[in-house]
Order: structure tokens, then sequence, then C-alpha cells
């Protein structure tokens, strides 16, 4: 019985001892992940004449595409914005667009980061983890940048809420998610590399799956004669393009079911993410 | 009590790794052929080896291509896992298996020093404290603000190891990088091993120079198809594995003899020279000889019928064609030799008056005459003559003059 005891007594401070260990890992690696992103942001402009402006002039062009289509052609209608005066389908279309931006960049990013780290992880003993995240923190800086674009002409429009500071507790839940979903399929496709391609596949559906070149009342509206249509409410990107569009464009804080449901999501994939990725990826060097 | 613990401990340590059949698996391969198993074959890179590493001692491996030798290192490493067994260190390891690993071609020198320090474990403040040293010690301070990728391959090495330099191990792992890089690089790197080596630091180092073993290692181990051979000291070690290579070549030799046709061969034949070694200070024959050091060159000749009156000769020459030197038993005074059976004759150089690059060495057997041949091979030998240390002396030769001051 007592050395039953002291054997327990040992393993759990074996496991405290593991956690802090981790832990530290975890910090000491803030590094490394730091240079990762530095790196991919530094060299994505090498060499281009414009340089950063080009971080802005791409996602305004997509922006100008859909905007002339569905804006203007197809004429669908925006709500009217938080301060009840603004009525605007670009800057509508735009909150979307950051969402799916960063959602879209760090999913295909993932895989690619793990896949130009393979040589890297055959020489070098280092977490496999850290090139992903760096890739997903240069994506975050290219995001932040978009948003300090939107958050500025909704200031300039006077159409800002005290539920702004909201916007970083759903950046932090969509980080979460697509790392999450990044480490998974990044590991997956150094496997098999059809993940990649697949993937590209389901993001253009997911793309038209989520209300981001539409209202999402456009959808709705069916709910009463296909009941089946609700499902598309569960895709969680659909949930973060309302929630941030719920704080950016309408002034309101999203509702608490879509609240709750985008933490426990989100929290949930990146807690599956890195428990799978830590358990698969010790001999990923050797599958890449 | 730590000082007592060994560095490292590898205990019947394997690993095995897939060798797939053709390129990679795709989605297509495991719908139509799920349930056949044998897409890849399995190898032991490494098959039960176990060995300790003392604290503080200089470790080398050696073996042939193939024999475990890296995978071993890897796993000291931490960048693969044992299938089996387990290697335990006991201290920081740093792994040298690739300067510049990891360098990103667009981005500057300056740049590259941030992102391979923090690869290889370096903290952002240890990197900006070592920022002038690394950039002085690498000569690179006219290029330092230039993307990597307009770097000479030379320039690229010499970065990523001033870079290495900086790293402070309790043991370091290093994979043979010190066969690249020009004379000036490979000093310094032999200085900064020293220099690790007064420290304290363990070092395992794979190496395939045998001169480098003996000198540098306390301990060798010798590797074969994944199994440890021979482990202990150096000399010993390289002496077993050693006599295992010259007999393969020996052998390998005698085939080639046999099918091949010796276009610079010509003579009679009653005499043949059957091969001619170089023989270090310390008795052992390899392509091999240190320049300054004495050398002895052995030639064997086989008799096919009893002759008496015969001159051996040496021709040698330098690899960009000059003929330095023809030495013959006659000239030497030697006087005719007669013989019998076969044997072998030596010529003793001390010191060996050649400069450090390759030598083609010419023997041949002739009557006193020196008019007919028995047997001529023009320039059938390789001497690699390598630096002794000590300062680099330029042109061919080494005189042996002395220096006065007359005032």
């Amino acid at each position: 019985m007592r050395k039953a005891a002291t054997v327990s007594a040992a393993a759990s401070r074996l496991g405290t001892h593991v956690v802090v260990q981790r832990a530290q890992a975890l910090w000491c690696s803030r590094g490394l992940v730091g240079n990762f992103a530095r790196r991919e942001l530094k060299s994505r402009y090498k060499g281009s004449l414009l340089g950063w402006v080009w971080s802005l002039v791409n996602p305004l062009a997509t922006l100008g595409v859909y905007v002339l289509i569905f804006g203007f052609f197809l004429k669908f209608a925006p709500p009217v914005a938080g301060n009840g005066l603004l009525r605007n389908f670009a800057l509508y279309l735009f909150t979307a667009l950051i969402v799916w931006n960063f959602f879209f960049s760090v999913v295909t990013g993932s895989m690619e980061a793990l896949r130009n780290a393979g040589p890297l992880l055959r020489k070098i003993h280092f977490p496999p983890w850290t090139p992903i995240a760096g890739s997903a923190l240069a994506m975050l800086a290219q995001t932040g940048i978009e948003l300090g674009l939107a958050i500025a002409i909704y200031l300039a429009l006077d159409n800002v809420g005290w539920v702004l500071p909201l916007v970083l507790v759903l950046l932090v839940l969509l980080v979460s998610f697509a790392f999450g979903l990044g480490l998974v399929l990044a590991l997956l496709n150094a496997r098999l590399r059809d993940i990649a391609y697949l993937t590209q596949v389901a993001l253009n559906l997911l793309f038209y799956a989520t209300p981001i070149v539409y209202p999402i009342d456009l959808v709705r509206q069916r709910y009463d004669a296909h009941p089946w249509a609700r499902l598309y409410e569960l895709n969680p990107v659909t949930q973060f393009v309302e929630a941030f569009r719920d704080v950016l464009y309408s002034l309101r804080a999203p509702s608490l079911p879509r609240f709750a449901l985008l933490t426990v999501v989100s929290l949930g994939t990146l807690a599956v993410g890195a428990a799978y990725f830590a358990r698969g990826s010790r001999d990923v060097g050797e599958e890449l | 009590m730590s000082g007592e613990l060994p560095a490292i401990v590898v205990q019947d340590a394997a690993k095995r790794f897939k060798r797939y059949r053709d390129q990679r698996t795709n989605l297509k391969e495991v719908l139509t052929q799920r349930g056949r198993r044998n897409r890849y074959d399995e190898f032991w890179a490494l098959d039960g080896v176990s060995l300790e590493i003392p604290r503080g001692s200089t470790y080398g491996l050696i073996g042939h291509n193939g024999s475990g030798k890296s995978t071993l290192l890897k796993l000291i490493a931490g960048i693969h896992r044992p299938t089996r067994g387990t290697v335990t260190t006991h201290g920081r390891v740093s792994a040298l298996l690739e300067l510049g690993a990891g360098f990103h071609p667009e981005l500057s020198g300056r740049d590259n020093i941030y992102l391979n320090g923090a690869i290889l474990g370096l903290s952002r403040r240890q990197i900006e404290t070592a920022l002038d040293q690394i950039v002085q010690f690498s000569g690179l301070a006219d290029s330092i603000d230039t993307p990597v990728k307009v770097y000479s391959s030379g320039m690229y090495v010499r970065l990523g190891f001033s870079i290495a330099v900086t790293l402070d191990p309790e043991i370091l792992v290093v994979d043979e990088i010190i066969a690249v890089g020009d004379e000036d690089f490979q000093r310094r790197c032999f200085d900064h091993i020293h220099e690790l080596r007064r420290r304290g630091v363990t070092i395992v180092l794979v190496t395939h120079s045998m001169s480098l073993a003996r000198t540098l290692c306390d301990h060798a181990a010798w590797l074969d198809h994944g199994q440890l051979k021979v482990e202990g000291p150096p000399l010993e070690v390289v002496d077993a594995y050693l006599a295992t290579v010259n007999e393969a070549e020996s052998q390998r030799l005698r085939q080639d003899s046999e099918v091949s046709y010796d276009a610079s061969r010509r003579g009679s034949g009653e005499v043949r020279v059957s091969q001619v070694e170089f023989l270090g200070p310390d008795g052992h024959a390899g392509p091999t000889g240190i320049s300054g050091q004495p050398l002895t060159v052995r030639m064997r000749y086989e008799v096919q019928t009893p002759i008496d009156g015969v001159v051996f000769g040496l021709g040698f020459h330098h690899e960009s064609g000059a003929h330095l030197a023809g030495p013959n038993t006659q000239a030497s005074g030697m006087g005719a030799i007669r013989l019998d059976r076969d044997g072998c004759l030596d010529y003793r150089l001390d010191p060996l008056p050649f400069t450090p690059g390759v030598y083609l060495v010419t023997a041949a057997v002739v009557d006193r005459t020196l008019l007919h041949v028995y047997d001529y091979r023009d320039r059938a030998f390789e001497l690699h003559v390598q630096p002794a240390y000590g300062p680099e002396v330029p042109g061919m030769v080494l005189l042996d003059g002395q220096w006065h001051l007359v005032k």
C-alpha cells in the first residue's frame, strides 16, 4: 500500500513537472516562432517595388471585384449598420472578407509551412509546430493591417460602438480555430499530399457556404420552406463572419449562443489539433 | 557526481526507416491498394548499438557510407527517435549537421543570423550580443546586408559556421562539416573544436578522415551496417577499420587488374611491380603522406623468371604535370639487384619533401642499361600529400635550407 502511494505521488509530481516543462518549452520557442514569422513577412514582398503596399492592394482589389459583381450587378442589399445611417455593401463585405482571408491563409499556409520545414527538420532538432505558428503569426500581421484599415473607415463614418474591444476576443477565438485546424491538416498533408488539394476544393466550397459575398438573410429566408437548411448555421466560419459583423458593422455583441458555440468550437479545435499534432509530429521529419 | 555520469548513454538503439518504392503515397494508392502493405521496404539504419560516451571526451564515429553513423548522430541530437532502445543525453546538445541550414535566400545575412540562431536555440538577446562577433568572425562585414542568395557557397558556409561558434553547448554533435570549406576555414573549425575540447565539451563527430580520428579523438567507434563493430581507443579502431577497407580495396584491385588492360603499362614482364604502397611514420599503408614527415614508398614486385642486374626506379609527378624527381637504385649506388622470388623494395624519404597536393607516382623495373624495360607503370599510383600542422608553404617542394642573418 505504502509503496503504491509513493509511486502515485511520484507520478503526480512527475505529472506537474511535465506540465511545467511543456509550458517552459512552449515559452522558449517564442523566439523561434517570431523568427519564422519575420522570415515570412520579410521575404514576402522582397524584390517588389511597392513592397508592403501590396498587402493592401490585394484584398482591396478582390473586394472591388466582389462589390462590383454582388453589390452592383446582383444588387445584394446589406442591412443598415449600427449607427442607423450607414448602409454600405463594400464595408459589409470587407468585414467578412478579413475573417475569411485570415482563416484561408492560416489553413493553407500551415500545410505549406510544415512541408517547407521538412528539410530543416531532418537537420536540426526544433519543435515542428513552430514554423506553423510562425506562418499563422505572419498572417495575423496581415489581418491586423486589414482590420486596422476597416476600423479606421468605420471611425471616419462614425460607426463604432462600445463593443469594439470584443473584436480582440473574437480574434483570439479565430486564431485558435484556424491554427488548430491548420495543425491537423499540416500533419495529415505531411503523410498524404492529396490533403492540400482536397483542402483547396473544400475551401472553395466553404467560401460560398459562408455569408461573405451575400447577406445571410438570403439563406435564412429559405428556412421555412427547407428546414434542413438550418444546417447552414452550424458552419463555424459562418458564425465567425456573423460575429465580426455583429461587432464591427451592426455594433452589437454577438448573441450568447453564438459566442458559446464559437468558444467551444475554437478551443476544442485547438485542443484536439494540439493533441493530435503533439502525438503525431514526433517523427514528422522522416515523413516529409 | 555528474562528472562521473557519461554524457551520452546509448542502449540497444535501433532505427528503422521506411524506404518508399515509388515516390509518395497519394489518395488513389491508398484507396486501390488497401491491404497490400508492402508499398515500402523497411531497413534498419541502426540495429542494436550500445555505447557510452564519457563526459568531456571527443568521440569519433567512423565507417563506410550508409553504416549508420549519421543516424546515430541524429538520434543523439534528438532529430530522430530510436525505434527501439534508448538514447540518453546529459547536457545541452547542439548539432551541426549542416551549416547554414534554414537560411532563407531572399533575406540578408543579418536577418539570417537571427533566423538560424533561433533555429539552433539561441535567444534573441544572445544573438544580439554576439552579432558583431559573428559578423567579424565570418569576414562578411561588407555583404552582411545583402541577400544570401548572392553569396558564394563558401560565404554561405562561413556565415553558418560563425553562428554555430556562438553556441555554447555541453554536447556538440558534428557531421563531417570540417570536410567543406577552404583550408583557412578548416583551420578555424579545428581551432574551435580544440577550444571546445579544452572547455570540457563532449564532442561526437562523424569523420571519414582517419588521421582526424586518430589525432582528435579520445575514443572511437566503427559502425558497419548499423552495428557496432569495434569501440575503444581511436588507434585500434582505425586500424581495425582500415584493415577491412584495405582488404576490400586490394580485392577489388585484383579483380580490376584481371579484367582491365592497363594502357599505361608496358614491359617484357619477367619482373612486375604489383603494387606501390605509401607508409607513413606509423607504418600504416595508405594513399596518403604527410608533408614534411617521413614516408616510405614500398614497391611490391612479382618475379616470373629469376633475373640478375635489375634496376628499380620511381618517378614523381605533380598533378599539374611537372616531373619532380626520378630516383633509381643504380643512380643511388645500390648496384645490380638479383631477384629470385616475390618481395618488396622500400624507398625511404625523410622527410617527404613535397607540399600538400596530389602526386602521381611511376614505378619502373629495367635492366642495368636502363634500356630494356621489364615493367613500367606510368603514373599509375596516386600519392595524396596532406598538410602537416604549421604554416602553409607555397610551391611544390620543401627545401631543407637554413637561414642565417649576415650583418
